[in-house]
């Protein structure tokens, strides 16, 4: 979305329902999306999501929002909410383990795929060069996931900005390393296969 | 190498670009191809039904009532009637039916189906078949409990209590919206319940609360005065926390108690009563858990004050009518209520009150948090001996002996030497402090900081990034100022050898970014600048005022004049080296500091300006 138009729906939405649906109807979709792809299940996602616009619209109409770009924030929530539910799940499982208990060393070992992860495979699925799949398991986590964020939910620089929280020259900067670090992994790999 | 325009791709000069731009195309092919994968197809668009619905439940209060702005978020939003929207299916759209009228008073998402369980009237099981009711029953159950983060902060009930928002006052009325900077005095004989979230703050009278912070996952509180009893429902990575004075309370899943009284011998003291799960307490001369069914005791401003004592609940604590009414609401509303469960409720041992263990709104003479609507049909229809629905965690085998399961490792145990951590989530930053590593071959401590939980005790490690990192073996806190707001992030400290093997390891901690907080106005009387204090004592260690003839005063252009606690003023500097008519523009600052580094944690929320005559 023009991020002309989207901050004056922002300002807007406080009060004006019409332009809290437009925000929606561009980003319902997306945001959607981008949840569906990290939790399978399609009642989940649609629980997930709809906190996701619930808050906006709270954050929006308490005039909280610290950004009048709202793109990059909801799928920040939307993240979070992927976590927070994940770990909530993981943690119901087995019986007597309180909150208190989550944060033990081991803790870690009980986490199965979360949120990027789940993404991150289906992502790499589609790769259709072996080496590159490999190479994509060789970045950093946040150099996956910008890469991620790009191509699979296909978010646009301003959202990008917005959800990893960074200005566009250091979302420039990221993505560009990224880039290298992935043809790096690529060409390391090729040259010893061949 | 990057350091001209903000393009996305700014490698002009670089003779891989080709290569770059083909490998763009083809991750870009690839995200096409899984988006268009058979299940992403289906599984990844809305269905319309459900878009259509749920913008009719965001839409709808907005355009329909254009009153106040309590209506603006109000009734339409409610848990209940949101439910019919997001599930599906013919039984699970009855819920809303079931319940009483439309739910003016919005409540907590757990609340509000524990009391759609409970309406779901007779008549209507004779209708539908009570397989029918099951059905919308454990629909209801799955979706609070899989996400209980949905309800707005609001004021649940309030009798007799005033809002002080922005530095006026108004009675606090029931279904407003909560927000952060609020106070809330309630009245010797009122009472009132803040929905957080889906946790419940039920303050007694004469209690005293400010709002910290306010977001999805968690929740701060400053208890300036009085008693609260605390319901907390937070998702897993999020807090419920109160401060009062210099100590911390912490839960993640629990019910408990704090009462904030003078101490006869000067000062304040503060009493924990641990119900439902261990607390965590976090003060100048302590950093621990106090474990269910435990009480602690703390004194501040008072030269005699010597740490917290803790030891099991009293007796007779547990015939306080306050503890039996929490205890009892909390139980109709289907949450365990750990140690309360023995004594206060048991149905042949009830100590003080000898009424019917079902929930009665109106038997306490002092408190009756119960008196909404969504108490009412309790009575009636939940015969304490139904099992209550008790989602998740069971009822409560206290662990036996916990004396502090969490880091809090006492220098003095001898066995292995160990490093702790603790967090606190401060707007504008995270505190990590750690403690002190006692063995040998220390050589540095090093926390990392990573977006997923799996950080392992290596170094260095990818994936994670350094937060903070010293060879001072003394210096045990750090700041992290670059979180985003709304984003979890997870720690782990390490002690490392010089060969940066890892020599201890603390458990794996996690804390929430939050953006920088709003200190409000910057007021000017005469020459005397004054802010309101900033009542978030772990996240506070001075103020900073900046001052500079530019009109937007930062760090970096000003000059800084750091302002010790707990002074909230002061005077325009003298005119060195600007002339009469100058006009200076200052800003405050909140800061906290670390023994590394520090980190802003709000800012006015104007610019003054003042001319020299």
């Amino acid at each position: 979305m023009d991020p002309e138009r989207e901050r004056g729906l922002v300002v807007k939405a406080r009060l004006d329902a019409q332009a809290f649906g437009e925000l929606y109807d561009y980003y319902l979709p997306r945001v959607y999306g981008f949840v569906a792809r990290r939790v399978g299940d399609r009642t989940l996602a649609e629980e997930l999501t709809a906190t996701v616009f619930r808050r906006g619209l709270e954050t929006i109409q308490a005039g909280t929002l610290r950004t009048e770009v709202i793109g990059g924030w909801l799928y920040r929530v939307a993240a979070s909410a992927i976590v927070d539910q994940a770990q909530r799940s993981s943690q119901e499982l087995p019986a007597g383990i309180r909150a208190s208990d989550l944060a033990e060393p081991d803790a870690e070992r009980r986490e199965p795929l979360v949120g990027d992860e789940v993404a991150t495979t289906a992502f790499a699925a589609a790769l259709d060069r072996d080496e590159l799949r490999r190479a994509m398991a060789r970045l950093t986590e946040p150099q996956r996931r910008i890469v991620i964020l790009k191509f699979f939910d296909e978010l646009s620089t301003a959202e990008l900005c917005g959800a990893l929280g960074v200005s566009p020259a250091t979302l420039a900067v990221r993505l560009d390393r990224a880039l290298r670090a992935l043809h790096l992994a690529v060409a390391g790999k090729s040259s010893h296969a061949a | 190498m990057v350091n001209t325009a903000p393009v996305p791709f700014d490698r002009a000069s670089d003779p891989n670009a080709p290569a770059y731009d083909a490998l763009s195309a083809d991750l870009a092919a690839a995200g096409r191809r899984a988006r268009n994968r058979k299940a992403q197809l289906t599984n990844g668009r809305p269905d319309p039904a459900y878009a259509e619905a749920l913008r009719g439940r965001l839409m709808q209060p907005a355009g329909g009532a254009a009153g106040g702005s309590q209506a603006v978020a109000g009734a339409p939003l409610a848990a209940a009637s949101y439910q019919a929207a997001s599930g599906r299916g013919a039984a699970v759209v009855l819920a809303p039916d079931a319940l009483p009228g439309p739910l003016t008073r919005p409540r907590s998402r757990s609340e509000a189906s524990a009391a759609g369980r409970k309406t779901a009237s007779r008549p209507l099981l004779a209708v539908l078949g009570i397989g029918a009711l099951i059905v919308a029953v454990l629909a209801a159950g799955l979706v609070t409990g899989r996400f209980a983060s949905l309800p707005a902060n609001r004021v649940g009930e309030a009798v007799n209590a005033t809002l002080v928002r922005t530095g006026s006052s108004q009675p606090l009325l029931a279904g407003s919206l909560l927000m952060v900077g609020d106070e809330i005095r309630v009245g010797a004989d009122g009472h009132a319940t803040l929905d957080l979230g889906s946790s419940q703050a039920r303050l007694a009278g004469g209690a005293e609360v400010r709002l910290n912070i306010l977001s999805s996952s968690s929740v701060q509180l400053a208890l300036l005065a009085g008693r609260a009893y605390h319901r907390v429902v937070v998702p897993t990575g999020g807090s419920y926390a109160i401060v009062t004075g210099p100590y911390t309370w912490t839960a993640t899943g629990t019910a408990f108690d704090l009462d904030r009284v003078p101490a006869p011998t000067g000062g304040e003291q503060v009493t924990l009563l641990a119900l439902e799960h261990g607390v965590a307490i976090d003060g100048p001369d302590v950093h621990g858990q106090v474990p269910e069914g435990s009480s602690a005791t703390v004194l501040f401003g008072n030269p005699t004050s010597t740490g917290p004592t803790i030891g099991p609940i009293p007796p007779t604590d547990f015939s306080d009518p306050w503890l039996i009414n929490n205890a009892r609401l909390d139980e109709s509303l289907g949450y365990p209520i750990g140690a309360l469960a023995q004594v206060a409720l048991a149905p042949n041992d009830t100590p003080a009150a000898s009424t019917s263990p079902s929930l009665g709104p109106t038997e306490s003479p002092s408190e009756s948090p119960t008196d909404s609507p969504s108490a009412e049909p309790s009575p009636s229809d939940s015969p304490s001996d139904g099992p209550s629905p008790t989602p998740g965690l069971t009822p409560s085998p206290s662990p036996s002996a916990v004396a502090s399961p969490s880091p809090t490792p006492t220098p003095t145990s001898t066995a292995q030497p160990t490093v702790g951590l603790s967090l606190t989530s401060c707007p504008g930053g995270v505190v990590m402090t750690w403690s002190k590593y006692t063995g040998t071959g220390f050589a540095r401590y090093v926390t990392l900081r990573s977006a997923n939980l799996g950080i392992s005790a290596t170094y260095p490690q990818a994936g994670t990034l350094v937060a903070a990192t010293t060879t001072i073996r003394t210096r045990l806190s750090g700041a992290d100022a670059g979180v985003s707001d709304g984003s979890t992030y997870f720690y782990r400290t390490l002690a490392l050898d010089a060969a940066n093997n890892v020599l201890a390891a603390s458990p794996t901690r996690s804390a929430l970014g939050y953006g920088q907080a709003d200190l409000g106005f910057l007021s000017i009387t005469g020459t005397l600048l004054s802010w309101l204090h900033y009542d978030n004592a772990s996240c506070l260690s001075e103020y900073r005022l900046l001052y500079s003839l530019n009109s937007d005063p930062t760090l970096a252009n000003s000059t800084a004049v750091i302002v010790t606690l707990p002074t909230t003023n002061v005077s325009v500097p003298a005119a060195t080296g600007w002339s009469s008519g100058s006009t200076i523009y200052f800003r405050v600052q909140a800061v906290r500091t670390t023994a590394l580094g520090s980190f802003v944690v709000g800012q006015s929320s104007n610019i003054q300006s003042y001319t020299y005559p």
